[in-house]
């Protein structure tokens, strides 16, 4: 049984601080997830929890763009094998151009993908323990807990801040 | 298809004798008649619209009394590296076999890009549905096909006497010779300024033609390799 | 904190503000622009139903106004993306309230351009005979040809730029889905895709935005290199340069920003932003104008002395067709636009204003856009023989086309300004954030949280 608690607070620096007394009640990092309306810098916390990979993604889409292109145009050109200006069947000077848009497209896709994976958008559940608050420029705080214990601290820490339980 | 069947392809090529042309314009009305090119009226081609696919190019020399003219005629030089061709994007003209520079109106899908590519200016473009004034319209060759509107069209070497002198030589199961593929231009030519024939066969006259020392080739220097080569004494 | 922090709900309620009540302004714009648009729509169904002679193009003219539209609009594309992308590279702290503005236009000059590679086909209805798909023709498209590369590479650029412009919006959707109520409220949370803030989120975005910029800088470059190949690789006098690409691209950069000015200065005034676009921003911009006037102006002599020095006649009588020929007028006018008038107006502080710029701009608008009809024109109507020397007036068909992408551009834009907020609202609160502690990095930073693991 785990169970979220979600809390609304006024600001930044507010936010910052319960996360703190969290911390020191044993609360571990992954048990807390910061919302906000802009990207709080300087509080590094799920983001270094799962090491990014979108650039190596996108290294890869780049390379699997580049030997589909190679692939179209050498096979297709082959196949069709009509000779125009004296060119070989095989350009690759021609050629280099389209292997090139390809690889560019492979890591825009593959960035793309690989973002809304990691993180975890487009997703069922993904407005769970969401709330609006945010919009207006409130922090939101889902503390998850997996016992009554860890509930009671919780709430103890959160106050008058908490809003629901999901 | 394996190298030896490619050799024993002919390799079309023409001869134009400049000292011998007039100027008198046979071989584009026969040009005409013979390729179903479509009529577009004075005030179109005065806006350049006009098709013919071979033209006589006329240049002045000197100032009056003292004037020369110099007649040219000009037609699709089937260029060997030619500049249309790899700048089509869905291979609607491209290099056969046989040396011409083949023009397939079905896959036309009419970029003009062929056209601004090309240094002689021989490709055109239908900006129209073609029209025939009457009578012309009855008179349609049914060995060519007419083109739509929007694609590209150019001189084919009458690639339909070419397939015909072939059959003739086939029937009679020997090689093609002088003779056998005459296009329309060159029947026409009043002054025998006009020679058509195999480049690849050492014996025709086209071959020995081009060796001549007056045997020259439009833009040269631009290394299109054209196929059409001209004749001229050089004064 | 600095002493005058706009507050959350105003900065909402103002970059919110041209989505909620777009004002009268907004639709007298839309309906103009619309009703211009349909007069070009007009003009195009004709043009499909006559054939291309309704154009003014001929033998030897085969390109014209068709294809400056699509160089000059695919040159506009290049405000975009590729500014902010650099912008966003080298970490420039006021391209915040611009990059929008300029990713927007790319987006939707790019559509405009690509259209006319369309519509100036013999058989338009045949484009997709250039995409490689395998069909009952048994045929493919030859990539040897530069319009196969077009295909690529602005499809390529039209995506990476949709994508570009939306992974920065996909916040502001989840704001304004969080603000919105009923149908609307559903249209942004199926494109927020479920956006809630969390810092997880936060670097994710951020760091896909950053590898984005890496690689759409080269795709924007190649872009309009290869458009210019579309000339470079022909064999035709003034086209056959090898430094086309380059200066296609500072062609491109130099109109691009000007468009972005106009497009910022009118977004200002109209949405009542004196407060977010400001006259730094014009300024900055302001001064890339001037250096890419000066680029082009250099590319510009460079390929004109090379081609009067090296006096090929072929050559010649194209430059002389621009230079002192009929086509002077342009020529002449194309320089004073572009460079005569342009940078010392840019290059004087007391003239680089908001009104400075904004007139600075508009003389490169129209200078590039004869710039381009200048590249293509005189060329194809000067080939080698002189007995096929032409000449080329547009017809009204081509002269609507043309009004027609303006006004379809104005509309594009005033409909994305309706839906979306034409400034990065969180990329603007995350820009106070960071003025409020300048030294705030993720690594620098000492923070009780940043301990142990």
């Amino acid at each position: 049984m785990s169970e979220r608690i979600i809390a609304v607070l006024d600001g930044v620096d507010q936010a910052l601080s319960a996360v703190e007394s969290l911390r020191r009640q044993g609360f571990s990092r992954a048990a807390i997830t910061i919302m906000s309306a802009e990207p709080i810098h300087g509080a590094p916390f799920e983001s270094d929890q799962t090491k990014s990979r979108i650039a190596g993604f996108a290294i890869a889409g780049g390379v699997i763009g580049a030997i589909a292109a190679v692939l179209l145009t050498v096979v297709t050109s082959r196949r069709v094998d009509l000779v125009t200006g004296g060119m070989p069947i095989v350009t690759p000077w021609a050629f280099g151009i389209i292997i090139f848009e390809l690889a560019a497209l492979g890591a825009i896709l593959a960035t793309l993908g690989r973002m809304i994976f990691e993180a975890r958008l487009a997703r069922r559940s993904a407005l769970a323990d969401y709330d609006e608050a945010v919009a207006d420029g409130s922090v939101v705080l889902a503390v998850e807990c997996s016992d009554e214990a860890c509930l009671e601290a919780a709430k103890n820490v959160l106050g008058a801040n908490l809003t629901r339980t999901s | 298809m394996t190298e030896e069947a490619k050799e024993k392809k002919p390799q079309w090529a023409m001869v134009i004798d400049l000292d011998r042309c007039t100027g008198c314009e046979a071989c584009v009305v026969a040009c005409r008649v013979e390729n179903n090119i479509p009529t577009v009226g004075p005030e179109e081609a005065a806006k350049g619209r006009s098709i013919n696919w071979i033209r006589v190019e006329r240049y002045f020399e000197g100032e009056y009394p003292d004037v020369k003219v110099k007649f040219m005629p000009v037609l699709c030089q089937h260029c060997e590296e030619a500049p249309c061709e790899p700048v089509c994007p869905v291979y609607a003209t491209y290099r056969t076999d046989e040396g011409l520079n083949a023009q397939v109106y079905n896959r036309c899908v009419g970029t003009r890009y062929c056209a601004n590519n090309c240094p002689y200016t021989v490709r055109f473009f239908n900006f129209f549905d073609p029209v025939w004034d009457a009578p012309l319209d009855k008179a349609l060759n049914p060995e060519v096909s007419v083109r739509t509107r929007g694609v590209m069209e150019k001189c084919t070497f009458c690639i339909q006497r070419i397939r015909k002198g072939q059959e003739k030589a086939k029937d009679e199961d020997r090689e093609v010779r002088d003779g056998d593929v005459v296009p329309a231009c060159v029947q026409t030519c009043q002054t025998k300024a006009m020679y058509f024939g195999n480049i690849a066969d050492p014996e025709s006259e086209v071959s020995r033609l081009s060796k001549s020392n007056r045997a020259t080739r439009l833009l040269e220097e631009l290394g299109t390799k054209p196929r059409v080569i001209y004749l001229n004494k050089g004064d | 904190m600095s002493e005058r922090q706009p507050t959350t709900a105003k900065i909402n309620s103002d970059l919110l503000g041209p989505v909620n009540k777009p004002g009268r302004g907004w639709y007298a714009t839309v309906t103009v622009s619309g009703l211009v648009v349909l007069a070009a729509a007009g003009a195009l169904a004709y043009q499909f139903s006559r054939g291309l002679g309704v154009w003014g193009i001929n033998r030897p003219v085969f390109w014209a106004l068709d294809i400056t539209n699509f160089v000059f609009w695919i040159g506009i594309s290049h405000a975009g993306t590729l500014i902010s992308a650099i912008l966003r590279v080298t970490g420039a702290e006021w391209r915040r309230p611009v990059t929008r503005c300029a990713e927007a236009i790319t987006v939707f000059a790019l559509m405009i351009g690509a259209l006319f590679p369309i519509i100036h086909l013999g058989r338009p209805q045949l484009f997709y005979w250039l995409v490689p798909y395998p069909n009952e023709r048994g045929l493919w498209p030859n990539f040897r040809s530069p319009l196969a590369w077009d295909f690529f590479a602005i499809n390529t650029y039209l995506l990476g730029s949709i994508i570009y412009l939306y992974l920065p919006l996909i916040p502001d959707l989840a704001l304004l889905r969080d603000k919105s109520r009923g149908l609307w409220r559903r249209f942004y949370g199926a494109l927020s895709l479920g956006w809630k803030g969390t810092q997880l989120q936060w670097d994710r975005l951020e760091r896909a935005v950053r590898v984005m910029a890496v690689v759409i800088i080269p795709v924007a470059v190649s872009v309009h290199t290869i458009v210019s190949w579309d000339f470079a690789m022909t064999i035709r006098p003034m086209w056959h340069s090898t430094m086309f690409g380059p200066y296609f691209v500072a062609g491109a950069i130099f109109s691009g920003i000007a468009a972005l000015i106009i497009a910022m200065a009118v977004i200002r005034r109209v949405f009542h932003l004196e407060d977010y676009l400001q006259p730094i921003h014009f300024n900055n911009l302001g001064l890339l104008l001037l250096t890419m006037s000066l680029i082009w102006f250099y590319f510009t002599f460079g390929e004109y002395l090379t081609t009067w020095y090296g006096n090929l006649p072929d050559e010649m009588a194209v430059f002389d067709s621009k230079v002192s020929g009929v086509y002077s007028p342009f020529f002449w006018g194309t320089v004073i636009c572009c460079f005569a008038v342009p940078a010392p107006l840019l290059a004087i502080k007391r003239f680089r204003t908001i009104k400075g710029t904004v007139i600075a701009s508009m003389l490169v608008v129209v200078g590039m856009w004869f710039e381009r009809f200048l590249i293509i024109v005189p060329t194809l109507a000067r080939p080698r023989f002189t007995f096929n020397w032409g000449t080329y007036s547009p017809t009204w068909v081509e002269i609507m086309l043309t009004a027609g992408t303006f006004a379809y551009f104005v509309l594009l834009y005033s409909i994305f300004t309706r839906l979306f907020p034409i400034i990065a609202i969180w990329e603007y609160k995350e820009g106070l954030a960071v003025a409020r502690e300048p030294s705030t990095s993720s690594s620098s930073v000492s923070s009780p949280l940043t301990e142990s693991t």
